[in-house]
């Protein structure tokens, strides 16, 4: 069956809008978790951030 | 690799049945993908037994929310002694059930590759999805409940420290994936489908990354590299291409059943461990006894 040019251009399209769709999803996921440890090496300071007593975050 | 994913068979019916290939493009000169007889017998006859090895791995899916389930309920009732208990709880269970559920999705390619099997390829989705609840119920009770051990309040409890940061950005990175992990998100992004797929390798990344601010050359992060460094090597493209070739031309049995003895013996190694610690800690965690700190 022949596949009609106009249509085929429009899914294309279609397809690359969904994947800058996910991709700006993914980075502002990104952002959020950084910007969220950003936050909190700022109001913790390094050392807090940087090193756990045993048993936090895990019992190990 | 794939890693939240729908089985390829989907991915190809699907771009045949629309005219095009998975790269979005015209199908020219494409030729559908055809099941040969013996494949055809041997699937009718191994249906019912490839049924029950499916719903046999995805019963065990819900083994973390069992073993959480008396400490979660006595924190909706707001009995005492329960936030303290899912605080020292809910990382070691509801963590290393992440840890392993993602192990298992990884394993399900080279498993492929090893033996052939098809029936199992459905689990990839599976896997990824309840690891996206386990790991995201982790991320909610650590929020809610950690404010013992993370000063803060719930962003310092989930961001607090650099192993915090990402585990939350693991769970982040498993949104898209989870969120493409359907047949109308394949024939919605096409040929991108496969490149936000391989995000997987991203969130592998961080969740070692995770593991190693957390126990540094020690325990769970070595654990987590015995486990993971076969299932890497069975993805480098020249490996898996040789594997699959010799594997379809009966070649190289004994090397092949060598390297397979290897690498499963490696991957066990490191499972078993993770496995044994979720029993430990997860049965302590059913009878309200979590470990103290």
């Amino acid at each position: 069956m022949p596949i009609d040019p106009v249509e085929y251009a429009e899914t294309k399209r279609r397809r690359l809008r969904a994947w800058r769709l996910t991709m700006l999803m993914t980075a502002i996921c990104l952002l959020v978790a950084f910007g969220l440890g950003v936050f909190q090496l700022q109001a913790e300071g390094l050392n807090q951030f940087l090193f756990r007593a045993p048993g936090v975050g895990a019992s190990k | 690799m794939q890693g939240v994913t729908v089985p390829r068979d989907d991915l190809e019916a699907k771009a045949s049945s629309s005219g095009r290939n998975q790269s979005g493009s015209p199908a020219t000169n494409q030729v559908p993908r055809l099941t040969s007889v013996a494949d055809t017998g041997a699937k009718s006859h191994s249906r019912p037994l490839a049924t029950v090895g499916v719903w046999s791995f995805r019963a065990l899916l819900v083994l973390p929310f069992v073993f959480m389930a008396p400490e979660v309920i006595s924190l909706v009732l707001g009995r005492p002694n329960s936030v303290a208990n899912v605080s020292a709880s809910t990382a070691d269970v509801l963590g290393t059930s992440s840890l392993l559920i993602f192990a298992m999705m990884l394993t399900v390619t080279p498993l492929h590759t090893i033996t052939g099997w098809r029936w199992h390829l459905i689990l990839r989705r599976d896997y990824g999805v309840a690891m996206f609840f386990t790991a995201g119920a982790d991320l909610t009770l650590a929020a809610l409940t950690t404010g013992d051990t993370f000063t803060g309040g719930p962003l310092g409890r989930i961001a607090g420290h650099t192993f915090l940061v990402f585990g939350t950005l693991s769970v982040f990175l498993l949104i898209p994936l989870v969120l493409t992990a359907n047949r109308r998100a394949m024939g919605w992004l096409g040929g991108h489908w496969k490149s936000v797929q391989r995000l997987t390798y991203v969130l592998w990344v961080t969740i070692l990354i995770h593991l190693a601010f957390l126990f540094g050359l020690s325990s769970i992060f070595l654990e987590a590299l015995a486990v993971s460094a076969p299932l890497a090597l069975m993805r480098v493209p020249s490996v898996r291409r040789w594997w699959r070739s010799a594997r379809k031309a009966r070649a190289h049995r004994l090397i092949r059943c060598g390297a397979a003895v290897v690498l499963i013996g490696l991957f066990s190694v490191g499972y078993s461990q993770l496995v044994g610690e979720l029993a430990i800690k997860g049965s302590a965690a059913f009878v309200q006894r979590p470990p103290s700190d």
